[in-house]
């Protein structure tokens, strides 16, 4: 076991926890807002995470033995905890100061489409720039064009939107029988596609959809029907015979239409489990399945209508005071303890 | 080699031990592949006949780059005595002594030098180019940062500048080192950091003067780069 400090709050985790696990222990345990944004990590997936560096965290002492501090912030999602480590992450500023850097670095390439997207509304690239970005673009060059392609009969691929981070490479590593797209070039001329534009076709080539974080794969039947906010999320299930689908899912309602079908997300806005093509394609009657009732819809996406989280807009004013006014505001020593957050 | 470890570790000042082989090249008469024992002092590297000879055609020494092009550029009055005054030697701690505020590595040994018709800014777009290039785009800031360095340095060297692009710069290099998973993120900022920290008054007569630049001897034509 080790005992790890995360702005102010000690939780003891099993040795090998990451820093980013650990927060989110922390997170569940006393409801607070300690855990770091992701955009590539995926717990459900092997080796993800390290690449977005949204989720840095500085760490001002390393271990009860060594209690040196890192010089460099830490990938959260990829460094373990040791014991005695003692991790800063909204309590320090130069930290938000350089989360809000790569929160740009990410932006000054994507095209800021959402009236547009059909990822709006459930987009984390939207809720990162608001919870964690600068307001306004200093970035006065053309941006980098694809033209949007399918890859499939099922699934619209708009590399202007990618952020390149990976996780629809692994889920068809790891999910699907064979890997059939990957990242092409490097460099900043890198993008996602597959070997000559071939089709993606397998019975789970769907999940690639809901990892995505942000609109670059978006679902080709559920394209421009609705905006989610004016959808209603239902749980339900139905016996699936595909191997490895579980027959859980997310069902989108317009009245009494089934828009579409997703996987259900949990709190970090990760899929509970992956769903097979079936069930995600073509089950779009309310009679193919067994409701369990409406869905809870964590602090993530706006389709949380108004519920979304005080804190982290509390976080997110006071960085753009800051950014505006050049005023700095206190985020020391206790400033986010959860006894000392007002609700 | 032949003579055994203690025999190297005899050579050399301080923790430096042993010889280094540097790559020279740039401005001087002779440049070349040296192999030297630390501690000679820089000066003697630049201008003894033994190593590399001198600066070409008798011009003035501006800078060097001591350690490969990632690391800081040092102005001539600074790479030949350290801030304290003290000469500067060829060694790992005497190069880097100062902090990057006024010192900069030894680093891999790739020793560019730069008489006095060098322009700093166009060098540094070449490095950014390169950098630019060599991102494998894995992780965010150095795959968006280094190709948005290159294009406001392109902006500097074709004219369109404007003051405000070079504190863009220095924060844009800022946000880049340090956050990456590998150290070539930090080595596209250093040069440019180090720069607009030595060199800043450059920036600003390319900003003042566009027409300046086309007097500007340089390897890359600027022709070649309004196509590009």
């Amino acid at each position: 076991m080790a005992k790890v400090t995360i702005d102010d709050i000690t939780i003891e985790v099993p040795d090998g926890t990451t820093i980013l696990q650990a927060a989110r222990m922390i997170d569940e345990k006393y409801g607070t807002h300690t855990a770091p944004p992701t955009m590539c990590y995926y717990s459900k997936l092997k080796t993800t995470g390290g690449y977005c560096r949204t989720c840095i965290v500085s760490v001002t002492q390393g271990s009860e033995k060594d209690p040196r501090p890192m010089p460099k912030p830490v990938a959260s999602c990829r460094t373990n905890v040791m014991d005695g480590m003692v991790v800063k992450n909204n309590t320090s500023p130069e930290l938000l100061e350089a989360r809000a850097g790569v929160v740009e670095f990410l932006l000054i390439n994507h095209p800021l489409d959402c009236p547009v997207c059909d990822q709006a509304g459930e987009c984390h690239l939207q809720d990162l720039s608001y919870e964690n970005g600068d307001e306004g673009s200093r970035f006065q060059f053309p941006k980098r064009v694809y033209e949007p392609i399918d890859i499939g009969d099922k699934v619209k691929l708009n590399m202007n939107r990618c952020i390149m981070c990976y996780r629809c490479v692994k889920v068809c590593d790891q999910i699907t029988d064979n890997r059939v797209h990957g990242m092409l070039y490097r460099g900043a001329d890198s993008e996602i596609s597959t070997y000559i534009e071939k089709a993606i076709d397998n019975d789970f080539s769907g999940n690639v959809i809901d990892v995505c974080p942000v609109g670059a794969l978006t679902d080709r039947t559920f394209r421009f029907k609705s905006r989610v906010w004016f959808t209603k999320p239902v749980d339900a299930h139905r016996n699936c015979e595909t191997e490895g689908c579980t027959g859980k899912v997310r069902l989108w309602f317009k009245g009494d239409d089934v828009l579409r079908v997703t996987s259900r997300k949990d709190q970090w806005g990760e899929a509970e489990s992956f769903i097979c093509n079936t069930c995600r394609f073509e089950k779009k009657n309310a009679n193919d399945w067994v409701m369990e009732g409406p869905s809870k819809i964590s602090h993530h996406s706006v389709i949380n209508q108004n519920h979304y989280e005080l804190q982290q807009i509390k976080l997110g004013i006071k960085r753009q005071i800051k950014h505006l006014t050049g005023v700095k505001i206190d985020l020391g020593e206790g400033a986010l303890n959860p006894n000392n957050i007002q609700k | 080699m032949n003579e055994g470890g203690e025999a190297f570790s005899k050579i050399g000042v301080g923790k430096s031990t042993g010889t280094k082989l540097i790559s020279a090249s740039g401005h001087i008469n002779k440049p070349g592949v040296y192999e030297i024992e630390l501690g000679v002092p820089v000066e003697e590297f630049i201008y003894s006949d033994a190593y590399c000879g001198g600066i070409r055609n008798g011009k003035k020494l501006k800078a060097v780059v001591a350690g490969g092009s990632s690391v800081p550029i040092l102005p001539a009055e600074l790479i030949l005595k350290t801030a304290k005054g003290e000469p500067r030697l060829m060694t790992y701690e005497s190069l880097s002594d100062g902090g990057f505020a006024t010192g900069t590595m030894l680093g891999s040994g790739g020793f560019i030098v730069m008489d006095e018709d060098t322009s700093i800014v166009k060098n540094l777009f070449t490095f950014a180019r390169f950098y630019r290039h060599e991102s494998c785009g894995q992780c965010s800031p150095c795959r968006e940062g280094t190709s948005w360095m290159e294009m406001i340095l392109r902006n500097f060297i074709t004219g369109k500048a404007k003051m405000s692009d070079i504190d863009l710069l220095w924060d844009v290099q800022s946000k880049i080192d340090g956050k990456t998973i590998c150290p070539l993120g930090d080595a596209a900022s250093w040069p440019v950091a180090a720069a607009i920290r030595h060199f800043r008054h450059e920036f600003e007569e390319y900003v003042n003067n566009p027409q300046s630049i086309k007097e500007v001897k340089h390897y890359f034509r600027l022709n070649n780069l309004q196509e590009a």
